[in-house]
C-alpha cells in the first residue's frame, strides 16, 4: 500500500503548484470575466457585458491591431533573418560559432536592459542611431516617441534580441542535414540558390514550421519594451493585449473587465497551442 | 552452496499466455549450468526469476532448499552479469565493482582488499580509474565480472554475457570463463542461444523451447543421446538431417512407432561406386545430387538435393565431388536416430 | 570572383558583429561617460576620461545591495525548488505505472504552455487576498515547478537501460540509492541543461516581479533598476547606462563560461 502510494507522493507537489498557479488562475480568470469587480466592491455578475463593451473599446481594439501588427512582422523578420543569418553562418567553423554566439547573446540578457540600452540608443537628440542614420542622409528621428514609428521602434528591438535564437535553432537544424546529400548535390552541379530551394529548405521545413509557431506564440506575450519604452504611447500606437491588460487590471483594478481580455488572449493563445501540439505529435511519427 | 531448485514454476505477462508453463529443474551446486534455446524459449524468463527480477505467477524458486517467495534480489546471494554489462556509466571502475560491497556495509580496508584482488583476476589493474565509456568491449566485459565477483556468491548468473564480442575475443572469452568456474567452484548460470558457448563450457545443458524444458544434461548425451526431435535438431552445426520415414523410398522403419529418422551430416559415409549392398536390414542408403559445397578448412559441408528433402553431409575428404552427378551415403543402424509421432525418441 | 565572394563574405561578417556587438559595447562607453559627454552630438566613441565613480553613483542611487539580495534569493530558491520538484515528479513519471499518471502529465505539459501573461492578474489578487504582496515567495512559489524540465528530465530518466536499475538492486542499493549514486549522476547534463535555463530566466526575470509589487521591498534588479530610472525622469543616462552594466554583468560571465552549455541548453529548449 505505501508503495502504491509513493509515487503519488512524489508527484504531490507539482501538482500542487500547477493547480494553484496555472489551473485555478485560469478558471478563474473566466469566473471573473463574467463578473464586474474592482477588488474592493463585492463581485456583481453580468453576463457578457465585459465582452460585449470590449467589442466596442476602440483602444482595446486598437490594441488587438497593434499586437497582430507587431506579431505579423516581428515573426517574419525574425524567421525570415534568422534563416538567412543561419544559412550564411550554417558551416561549422571557428570563427563562424563566434558570430553566432555574439548574435545569441541579446537573446540570454533581460528584456529590461535590452530596452534600456535602446531607449539610450533610440534617444531622439543624442541617440547612437540617429547619428549613424545621418552618414546615409537621413534627417534624425523621433523613434519612440513618434505615433507612426514608435511600434516599428519596438519590432526592430525585439528583432535584434530574438533573431539569434532563430539562428541557433536553424543552425542546428541545418547542420542534421546528412552531409552526403551535399556532397550528392554538389556531384550533380546543382547551383546553391537551387540547392536552398529544392533540398534545404524542405528538410528544415518542419523545423520552420515549429520556430514559426513558437515566435507567434512568444510575440503575443509582448509586453516589456512597451511597459519600458512607451508606456503604449504615443497616442496608443504601441498599445498591446497584455500592455492594456496590465493596465486596466493591476493600476486600475477593473478586474472583471481586465480578465474578459485575458480570456480574449486566452483564446489566441489556446488555438496556437492545439496546433502546435497536433503537429508536434505529427512529427514525432515521422522520426 | 548454491543449488537451485523451481518447482512448478508459472509466469505470464498481464495475464496474456504464458511464457512458461509448470517448469521444474534442479541445478546442482557446482555446476556450470547453460540455458540455451531459441529467442523467445523463455529462458532469459526463467533466469530472472532465479535472480528474483521477476516473481513467478505461480510455483516456488528455492535456492539452497530455502524459499526465495519473500527474499529481495539483493539479499540472495547471486551475482548477475547482464548482456550489454549494464555497468554504472558515471562511476570508474573502482566504483562499479566496490558499488554493490558498500551497499553491503563492507569495511573500507576489506573493500579495497577485495578490489585489487579481483581486478588482478580479471586483469583490470590498470584501468580502476577509468570510465566505463573509456574501456573497450573486453575491457568492459570484465569489469562486468569483476563486479559479480566481488560480492563472492552463491551463484553466478549471466546472461548472454558474450554476445556483444567480436568473434576472436568471444572464443577467448569462453576459456576464460571455464577456468573461472573451476577455480571459483560456484554455480554458474549462464544464458545463451550460441550452442558453441553451451557445448563448449557447460557441465550441464537445459535446453528449453516454447517456455518447457526439452532436455537436461551434459553436453555430451544432449548431442549423442538427444531425447526427442527438437533437442537433435537443435544441437550440433550442421544440424540433423530428419525425414519422415514413409518418404523415403524403399526403407521400412525396424520398429512400428518410428515417425521420423535422422542422422548427424557427419555420420554418413560417402559411396562413389554406387552398387553398395546393405550390411544390415536397418542400414540406409541415399542418392542425392549435391548442389553447393563449403570449403571450411578442416572439413567440408555438401548440401545436397535427394528425392524427400535436404541433406547436409560433413566429410574430412579433401576431392571436390561436386563434378559428380549423383553421389550415394550410405548410414549404419547404429548412427540412426528415430523419433515416433509426437518427435519423442524411440530406441530399437 | 573568389575574392569578390572572400570579401563580402567578410564584410558582412562584420556587419553582424557590429550590429549584435557593438550596442553593449557603446553600452558600456556611456556608461563612463560624464553627463556632459553623454549629451554631446555627435557623440564620441570612447569617453574622454572614465568615469568609474558613475558606478558609485548607480549604486548609491537605489537600494541597489536590496534588489541584489532579493534577485540572488529568488533565482537561488527558484533553482533549488525547481531541482526537487523536477527530479521527483520525473522520477515518478519515468518509473512508476499509476492510475491518474496520464492526466497529470497531460497538465504538466498544459502548464508549459500557460504564460504568466494570463495568469498574473488572478495570482496577483489571489496574493492580495493571501496579504503576501510585496514578500518574495510571490516572486518564487508560482516558479516552483519547471514543466520543461519534467519533461526533459522524464526522457533522461527513461532512456537509463533498465538493466542498469536492476544491475543496482542485485548491488543490493535501495531505491534511494539507485536515485542518487545511478540515476542523478546520470541526468547531471540534464540537470545542468536545467539549471542554466532557470537562472537565465529567473534573473532577467522582469514581467512578473513588475506586475506582482507596489514596492521595492520585493523587487529585483531589472525592476528595482527600471523604476528607480522611470522615478528620475530617465535623463541620467550615463548612470542608467553603469546599472545596466551591472544587471548585464553576471549574464555576461555565465556566458562567457559556460557558452556551449548555454547554446545547448537553448537549442534542445526550442528544437524539441
Amino acid at each position: 500500500m505505501k508503495r502504491k502510494l509513493f509515487p503519488y507522493f512524489l508527484v504531490l507537489p507539482t501538482m500542487i503548484v500547477i493547480i494553484l498557479f496555472n489551473v485555478y488562475p485560469i478558471l478563474r480568470m473566466l469566473y471573473q470575466s463574467f463578473h464586474q469587480w474592482n477588488m474592493i466592491n463585492d463581485m456583481q455578475f453580468i453576463g457578457f457585458d465585459n465582452f460585449i463593451k470590449l467589442a466596442s473599446d476602440k483602444v482595446f481594439l486598437q490594441s488587438l491591431g497593434n499586437t497582430f501588427y507587431f506579431v505579423f512582422w516581428n515573426v517574419l523578420l525574425c524567421t525570415g533573418l534568422g534563416l538567412l543569418l543561419a544559412v550564411f553562418l550554417q558551416k561549422n567553423t571557428r570563427f563562424n560559432r563566434f558570430l553566432q554566439s555574439i548574435s545569441f547573446f541579446p537573446y540570454v540578457v533581460s528584456l529590461a536592459s535590452v530596452s534600456l540600452l535602446w531607449s539610450w540608443i533610440m534617444n531622439k537628440d543624442y541617440g547612437l542611431l540617429n547619428y549613424v542614420i545621418s552618414f546615409f542622409g537621413i534627417t534624425s528621428q523621433d523613434w519612440l516617441g513618434s505615433p507612426g514609428l514608435a511600434m516599428n521602434s519596438i519590432i526592430l528591438i525585439s528583432v535584434w534580441k530574438s533573431v539569434g535564437f532563430n539562428v541557433l535553432i536553424f543552425i542546428s537544424a541545418l547542420q542534421r542535414i546528412p552531409k552526403y546529400i551535399y556532397e550528392a548535390a554538389i556531384l550533380d552541379n546543382s547551383g546553391s540558390f537551387q540547392f536552398f530551394r529544392k533540398i534545404t529548405l524542405p528538410m528544415i521545413s518542419p523545423t520552420l514550421f515549429f520556430i514559426t509557431i513558437i515566435n507567434i506564440i512568444n510575440s503575443f506575450k509582448i509586453f516589456e519594451t512597451v511597459q519600458i519604452l512607451t508606456r503604449g504611447g504615443p497616442l496608443n500606437s504601441t498599445r498591446t493585449i497584455v500592455y492594456e491588460i496590465y493596465e486596466e487590471g493591476t493600476l486600475f483594478f477593473n478586474v472583471g473587465y481586465a480578465s474578459a481580455m485575458g480570456v480574449v488572449l486566452l483564446v489566441i493563445l489556446a488555438i496556437l497551442t492545439i496546433i502546435y501540439f497536433k503537429t508536434q505529435s505529427k512529427r514525432v511519427q515521422y522520426q | 552452496m548454491g543449488s537451485i531448485e523451481l518447482k512448478n514454476i508459472t509466469k505470464s505477462y498481464d495475464n496474456k499466455k504464458n511464457v512458461i508453463e509448470d517448469l521444474n529443474l534442479k541445478i546442482p551446486d557446482g555446476s556450470f549450468t547453460v540455458l540455451i534455446g531459441p529467442s523467445g524459449c523463455g529462458k532469459t524468463t526463467t533466469l530472472r526469476l532465479i535472480v528474483g527480477l521477476e516473481e513467478p505467477t505461480s510455483g516456488e524458486v528455492y535456492i539452497d532448499d530455502k524459499s526465495m517467495e519473500k527474499v529481495e534480489p539483493g539479499d540472495r546471494d547471486i551475482a548477475m552479469v547482464f548482456q550489454n554489462y549494464a555497468l554504472y556509466p558515471t562511476m570508474n571502475v573502482r566504483e562499479n565493482i566496490e558499488f554493490g560491497l558498500i551497499n553491503n556495509k563492507v569495511k573500507k580496508e576489506e573493500r579495497d582488499k577485495l578490489v585489487t584482488e579481483i581486478a588482478e583476476i580479471v586483469g583490470l589493474e590498470d584501468f580502476l580509474q577509468k570510465k566505463p565509456g573509456e574501456l573497450s568491449g573486453g575491457q568492459r566485459q570484465r569489469v562486468a565480472l569483476a563486479r559479480a565477483m566481488v560480492k563472492k556468491p552463491k551463484v553466478f548468473i549471466m546472461d548472454e554475457p558474450l554476445s556483444n564480442l567480436d568473434a576472436k575475443l568471444r572464443a577467448q572469452m569462453r576459456i576464460e570463463l571455464s577456468e573461472l568456474h573451476q577455480k571459483m567452484n560456484t554455480t554458474f548460470v549462464y544464458v545463451t542461444h550460441d550452442q558453441t558457448e553451451a557445448m563448449s563450457m557447460a557441465t550441464n545443458i537445459i535446453l528449453m523451447n516454447d517456455g518447457a524444458i526439452q532436455q537436461h544434461d551434459t553436453p555430451e548425451k544432449l548431442y549423442e543421446d538427444p531425447a526427442n526431435l527438437f533437442t537433435a535438431e537443435f544441437i550440433g552445426s550442421p544440424s540433423m538431417n530428419t525425414y519422415e520415414i514413409n518418404e523415403i523410398p524403399d526403407y521400412n522403419p525396424p520398429i512400428p512407432e518410428a515417425k521420423y529418422v535422422g542422422f548427424r551430416p557427419s555420420a554418413a559415409e560417402v559411396i562413389l561406386n554406387s552398387t553398395s549392398e546393405k550390411m544390415n536390414k536397418n542400414d540406409l542408403i541415399i542418392k542425392v545430387k549435391i548442389i553447393t559445397r563449403e570449403y571450411l578448412g578442416s572439413e567440408i559441408i555438401y548440401n545436397c538435393e535427394s528425392g524427400f528433402g535436404k541433406v547436409y553431409f560433413k566429410t574430412f575428404q579433401k576431392e571436390d565431388m561436386s563434378d559428380e552427378n549423383e553421389i550415394t551415403l550410405y548410414l549404419p543402424e547404429q548412427k540412426l536416430f528415430y523419433f515416433d509421432e509426437e518427435g519423442k525418441r524411440v530406441h530399437i | 570572383m573568389k575574392i569578390v565572394k572572400k570579401s563580402s563574405h567578410l564584410i558582412l561578417s562584420l556587419f553582424i558583429f557590429i550590429v549584435f556587438f557593438f550596442p553593449f559595447l557603446w553600452m558600456f562607453s556611456s556608461s563612463l561617460k560624464t553627463l556632459g559627454e553623454t549629451l554631446q552630438f555627435p557623440p564620441t566613441l570612447f569617453p574622454e576620461d572614465w568615469q568609474w565613480l558613475n558606478y558609485v553613483d548607480a549604486i548609491q542611487s537605489m537600494p541597489f545591495w536590496n534588489f541584489l539580495t532579493n534577485s540572488l534569493i529568488v533565482t537561488l530558491t527558484t533553482i533549488i525548488l525547481q531541482f526537487i520538484t523536477t527530479i521527483t515528479a520525473a522520477y515518478a513519471f519515468a518509473r512508476y505505472r499509476f492510475v491518474g499518471e496520464k492526466v497529470m502529465f497531460g497538465l504538466v505539459m498544459v502548464s508549459m504552455m500557460v504564460p504568466g501573461q494570463l495568469t498574473f492578474l488572478t495570482i496577483f489578487v489571489m496574493f492580495a487576498e493571501w496579504e503576501i504582496i510585496n514578500t518574495l515567495p510571490t516572486l518564487i512559489l508560482p516558479f516552483a515547478i519547471s514543466a520543461f524540465g519534467i519533461f526533459m528530465l522524464r526522457q533522461t530518466f527513461r532512456s537509463i537501460p533498465n538493466e542498469i536499475i536492476e544491475a543496482a538492486k542485485l548491488d543490493n542499493a535501495t531505491e534511494f540509492t539507485v536515485i542518487r549514486k545511478v540515476m542523478l549522476p546520470m541526468a547531471i547534463p540534464t540537470l545542468v541543461t536545467l539549471g542554466l535555463l532557470t537562472f537565465i530566466g529567473t534573473w532577467n526575470e522582469y514581467f512578473w516581479p513588475l506586475v506582482l509589487t507596489t514596492n521595492n521591498d520585493a523587487r529585483t534588479l531589472p525592476v528595482g533598476i527600471v523604476a528607480m530610472i522611470n522615478a528620475e525622469d530617465g535623463t541620467n543616462y550615463h548612470t542608467m547606462m553603469a546599472s545596466n552594466v551591472l544587471l548585464v554583468i553576471p549574464i555576461l560571465i555565465i556566458y562567457l563560461f559556460a557558452q556551449r552549455h548555454i547554446i545547448k541548453a537553448f537549442t534542445y529548449s526550442g528544437g524539441r
